[in-house]
This record gives structure tokens, sequence and C-alpha cells, in this order.
């Protein structure tokens, strides 16, 4: 599951971590992850196993709490191939303007606080 | 005050203490005493501060202020031990009594805004006379009712 | 309360992240960090305790302080090493559904003591005016927000603290009080339940001046602090220095609020239920000149904690769900962060416009804070200990020792607070 060869679980190390695109700036918190289809019923040997394909974020959470799945079109998804490093965060080859997951930052920026005056300004 | 103000608070007094002695065991002498404590805090603080103002030692905002959270400590206290509801003839009477001390409390307070806001200084020392007997008076009484 | 990021004027003295610590800089993060200590909720915890049980209760306020210096100490570390603030930690080590509970507990507690302190400052500018709280709270709230809109993290840090150190007027005032200082060390040392009060008021207190002195949105702030002004492993020493020597010194500073109220109002018979009592004793020792200075420093204290408050709660949310945050940040690159903390200063503005007493407010809200802290200072000792984030930095032996045995004061605070409360009326 991973290039340089160490172990690392999913559940203590992807879940729940903060996701920081290129700049450093804040995307989310990895709320759940969707992992390659499995196959169901009786699993044939040498089936290669799922792999993550994608970190999920947004209302998901909601069903990874109290049980039950979002329909698929409705999943905030950023893809397993953007994700550049990990560590005590994660860190996104791209820059998070552009994901579907920061639709609400943007809607707030562009609607309330941008439009605010002195709110595209840095602090004096 | 005049003097046959004085007589008629020490007559109260005296009866609610007489009153004490028979109705210490009731369940309003807790909450009517928790009354009378917070009321003699209020009145006590109000006396602080214009004997303070008239050393010259507080602003007029903080007097104002203190006066205005004094009234609304001794308005809160009054209705506290208005809502009880008595039991027994000796509650009533305890009550009334209590609430009676609270009511001249409150009137001196006002008169002591008013004293305050006029400026003069003669009117503020007899108000503080009259506050520091009363706190004094409030806090005997609510040392008895609720020890 | 503060001295977070009180390493601030150091690094402008010394260069970013230089370890060389000059005079002058240790000495300002120290006295941001005392003058920083004291909030509404010190204020009138120390005055309510002082004026009904004179100095019994300042055993309480010491363990406070000792308690608060190593927690701080360890968040302002963990935030350092791992570059993640408390409430990233807390999500990610107690995953979604214990972290949601907690994010809500921390997050009510906190908009209450936002609320206590804006209403604090209401309090403070009626003291000075005469004009009534309910007409300066939009002012306040108002103020609040421009000044976490528009104005640096070091700025509003720094000078909130350094004008809170004229609350050292208290001190002043205890000596120029002249009190029997035998019978007040006889107090201090040898606590007794004063007569005419129930033990179960006395242990009521004890809880709600304990959660005064280790507020948690301290260490939310403390740590997201950290953040904000990028703290290295080289600006630990500096920090550990603002801690170990700044709180202990605001400590005091909570001791003779409760000591001038002792001297004073104890022996009249004074209770303290309003911010006017709170000051006084110091009119009295200090007359107007005294007064002046209480009430400038009562105004930086509750100003300085009503910014802090609301960052914390866009601090908490921020972290909590991954969004961007953060005062170095332009207000549209952390967009929801910033309408958190609107929605906030509104609601608690709101609900003092129902006339309901700040003091009372604040007075709940430090109790809650007692029941709380569990849920804030154990995720924060629990990765402190973990080298993945830490590396060689985690806790050492003797640190951890004192702080387990803290945590089972914590518990022990928490778990009497709500039946205390019953017990006692509420401190009636």
């Amino acid at each position: 599951m991973t290039s340089a060869g160490k172990m690392f679980d999913a559940v203590m190390h992807l879940l729940d971590r903060q996701v920081l695109d290129v700049d450093k700036m804040p995307v989310t918190v990895v709320d759940d992850v969707e992992l390659s289809d499995i196959p169901s019923g009786r699993i044939p040997p040498g089936t290669p196993a799922p792999v993550i394909t994608n970190l999920l974020a947004g209302s998901v959470l909601g069903t990874r709490m109290f049980g039950g799945r979002p329909p698929s079109s409705r999943l905030n998804r950023i893809r397993w191939r953007h994700v550049a490093e990990l560590g005590t965060a994660l860190r996104l080859n791209i820059r998070g303007d552009q994901l579907d997951v920061l639709w609400t930052e943007r809607w707030v920026r562009n609607r309330i606080i941008g439009r605010i005056p002195g709110g595209r300004h840095d602090p004096e | 005050m005049n003097r046959l103000g004085r007589s008629l608070k020490r007559f109260a007094m005296l009866a609610a203490l007489l009153l004490l002695a028979t109705g210490c065991s009731s369940g309003l002498a807790d909450p009517l005493g928790q009354s009378a404590k917070e009321a003699s805090a209020a009145v006590g603080s109000a006396a602080m501060v214009l004997r303070l103002e008239t050393e010259d030692k507080a602003t007029d905002a903080l007097s104002e202020t203190t006066l205005g959270d004094m009234v609304d400590q001794s308005t809160a206290a009054y209705q506290s031990a208005a809502e009880l509801t008595p039991k027994t003839a000796d509650d009533l009477a305890l009550q009334q009594n209590i609430l009676q001390t609270l009511d001249r409390a409150l009137r001196s307070l006002h008169s002591a805004q008013l004293a305050q806001a006029s400026g003069d200084a003669s009117a503020v020392q007899a108000v503080v006379v009259r506050l520091q007997a009363q706190a004094a008076e409030l806090a005997e009484l609510g040392k008895e009712l609720k020890p | 309360m503060s001295g977070k990021g009180s390493g601030s004027l150091a690094d402008q003295a010394t260069g970013k992240s230089s370890a060389n610590l000059s005079i002058l800089g240790v000495a300002l993060g120290i006295l941001t960090a005392i003058g920083g200590f004291v909030d509404i909720g010190d204020l009138v915890t120390n005055a309510v305790v002082g004026s009904r049980f004179g100095l019994s209760l300042v055993w309480v306020t010491v363990l406070g302080v000792v308690g608060i210096c190593i927690f701080a100490q360890i968040s302002g570390r963990v935030a350092a090493v791992s570059g993640r603030a408390t409430f990233e930690i807390i999500r990610e080590r107690l995953g979604p559904r214990a972290s949601l509970l907690n994010l809500l507990a921390s997050f009510f507690i906190n908009l209450m003591t936002l609320t206590a302190e804006v209403g604090g400052v209401a309090l403070a500018l009626q003291l000075a005016s005469s004009v009534h709280y309910l007409a300066w709270v939009p002012v306040a709230g108002f103020a609040v927000w421009l000044v976490v809109w528009r104005v640096k993290f070091k700025i509003l840090e720094n000078v909130t603290g350094l004008l809170g150190l004229t609350l050292i007027v208290f001190a002043v005032c205890l000596f120029l009080l002249n009190p029997d200082w035998n019978h007040l060390f006889n107090q201090a040392t040898r606590p007794a339940v004063p007569e005419g009060e129930a033990p179960a008021t006395y242990w009521y207190y004890a809880v709600a001046l304990f959660g005064a002195a280790m507020t948690p949105y301290e260490v939310f702030f403390f740590s997201s602090g950290a953040v904000e002004e990028k703290w290295t492993v080289k600006d630990l020493s500096q920090s550990r220095l603002n801690v170990l020597v700044g709180f202990p010194l605001g400590g005091f500073l909570s001791v003779a609020i409760a000591a001038c109220a002792a001297v004073v109002l104890l022996p009249a018979g004074i209770g303290v239920t309003s911010l006017s009592q709170v000051v006084l004793p110091v009119a009295e020792a200090g007359g107007k000149l005294a007064l002046a200075f209480v009430i400038v420093g009562v105004l930086a204290a509750t100003f300085g904690a009503a910014l802090e408050t609301t960052l914390s709660s866009g601090y908490t949310l921020s972290q909590f769900f991954g969004w961007s945050w953060g005062k170095f940040r332009r207000p549209v690159r952390a967009a929801r962060f910033h309408l958190v903390m609107i929605l906030c200063l509104l609601v608690g503005m709101g609900v003092l416009a129902t006339g309901v007493d700040p003091i009372k407010v604040t007075e709940y809200s430090v109790v809650f804070s007692a029941v709380a802290l569990p849920l804030t200072y154990i995720p924060i000792l629990i990765v402190a200990n973990d080298p993945d984030y830490m590396g060689r930095h985690v806790n050492g032996r003797l640190l951890n020792f004192t702080a387990l045995v803290f945590m089972v004061i914590i518990l022990l605070a928490a778990l009497a607070a709500i039946p205390l409360m019953l017990l006692s009326g509420a401190g009636a």
C-alpha cells in the first residue's frame, strides 16, 4: 500500500487527518476513503487487493458516524493520485481552489466575507 | 429620617425577632433569610460607594452604576421573598415583616439615587447613615433566619 | 487569559525563530502572559470567593495555576513540534463520533465564555461612563469583530496583555489597605469553611475557581496561537519561560483580587454579585486614580479574553472540519472561519440582549468549564506521548507523572461540578 514499503494503517494514519493543498492551505479532513470495487461473493485467488481510489469529505461524515451510504453522485472526492505526501497531515500536489470539496468555502467567500470591507486585505 | 420612622423601625425589628423565636423551624425562614442577606449586601454596597464618593474616592459613574446594580439586586431579593407561599400564620407574619423591611431598604436606595444625582452632599451623608443602619438590620435578620 | 503567543514580541526583538532571547523580549513576553492571565471569570470568581470565603480557597488558585502551567506548556509544545493545533488532534485521536461530542461541549462552553467576556466589556464600559451596559453590548461586540477582522494577531495579543497589566493595581491596593497580614496568612494556610457558609457551597466555589484558572479556551487559543505565529521547536524555551513565570504571576493577581475583597467586603457582609462591587475595594484603597487603572485593566482583560474566545470558536470548528483558518490569512482565505466568528459574536450579543445578568453567565461558564476540562486535556496528554507527532519531544517521565496526577484532580472536579451545583443551589 505504500511506495516506500513502510506499513501504515488507513484508520490510524489516514482517516480524520487534515488535508493540505500544494500551498499548505487547509482543504478538509479525510472524512472517509473510497476503495476500488471489491467483487462480491467468493473472492477467487489471485484477485488484486482493493486499493484506495479517492479521499472523501463532506456529508459522508454523517453516514460514517451514523451508518448508511450517501448516493455516489453526492460524494465530494479527492483523487488518490493527487496525494503527494503522508505525514501528520496529507499534502496534495494540486491547488485546493478547484476542488469540489471547497464549494462551501467559495460560497461563503464570494457571497459574504468577500463583500465585507477589508475582507480582501491583510490584517494590519 | 425622622424619629418616628426610627422608632417604628425598631419596633418592626423587635417584632421580627419575636417572630423568629416562634417561626424559626418554619420552611420560609431559610429563603427569607437569604433574601435579607442579599438585600443587606446590596444596601451595604450602596452605603459604601456613597461614603467613598463623599470622601472623593469614587467617581460619579461608579456610584451611579453601583446604586443601579444594588437597586436591581434588592428588587430581585424582594421578588423572591414575595413569591414564597406561607403555609402558617406565623410564616405569613414573618414574610410580611421581611417584605416591609425590604421595601424600606428599596425606598432608601431610591432616595440614595436621588441624593447622588442631585449632588447634595448633606443629603448624601444622611442617606449613607440610613443605609448603613438598614444594612446592619438586614444582616442581623438574615443571620437569625439563616444561620 | 493568555500568554499564548507571547513569544511574539520576543520574535520582533530577536528576529523570527532565533534562539537568542533578548532581555527585553523575555520581559515583554512574560508581562503579556501576566496581563493576559486574568479574564472576567477570574475577576468575578476571585472577588466572589474573597468576599465570602476570605482567602480560604487560595489553595485552589495555586493548584489551578500549576495545572495550567503544565498543560499550556504541553499544548504549546505539541503545536510547535507537530504544527497541529488542539482540535485537529482531538479529531484525529478520538475519531468522528467522540470528537463531535467533544466539539459540541467545548464549543458551547466557549460560546458561553464569549458571551460572558463581551458582557464584561460592556459592564466595564458602564463603570467608566454610567451608560447602561446593554447600550454598550453592540459597541463591544462590533469592536471585538473589527479587531478580529483587521488587526494582526501579535498586536491584538500584546496590546490587551500589556494593558491588562494595570490590574496590578489590585496588589498595590492590598498594600494600601494595610490589612492584618497574619490574619490573611492564617486564612490562606489553614483553610476552613467560614461560619454561615455550607460545605457544599465552599466546594462548589472551589470547583468554579479551578475552572476559572484552567479555562479550556486558553488551550485552544494557546495551541492555535502557536500555529498562527509559526512557532518552531526553537521558540519553545521562550514559551516555556512565559508560561512558567507569567502564569504564576497572573495567579498572584487573582489572589490579590480575592484578598482585596476579603479585606474590604467580607467584614461588611457584602457578597459580590456585580462588577461594580469588585472594584469597590480598589476605590476604597486608592481613590479615583486607582479606580481609573482598575477600569482600564478590567476593560483590557475582558476585551482580550473576548478576542481569544471569539478566535477559539473559529479555531475549534474549523479545525474539526479541516477548514482553512487563522488570522495570518486574509479573511477571504479563511472565509468559513470568519463567518463562524461573526455568527458566534451575534449569538453572544443576542443572549446578552435578553437582559440575562452577565455575572451569572460568567459564574456558570466557569463551572461548566470545569466540567469540560477532561475533554480538552486528556487528548493533549495522549498526543504529547505519541512519537508519531512528537518525535523525540514526547513528554518526559516526571512531566507525565505530574500531568497524570493533575488528570485525576481534573476528573474529580469535572465529576463533582454538577452535583455540587445542585447541592449548593449554584452557590446561593
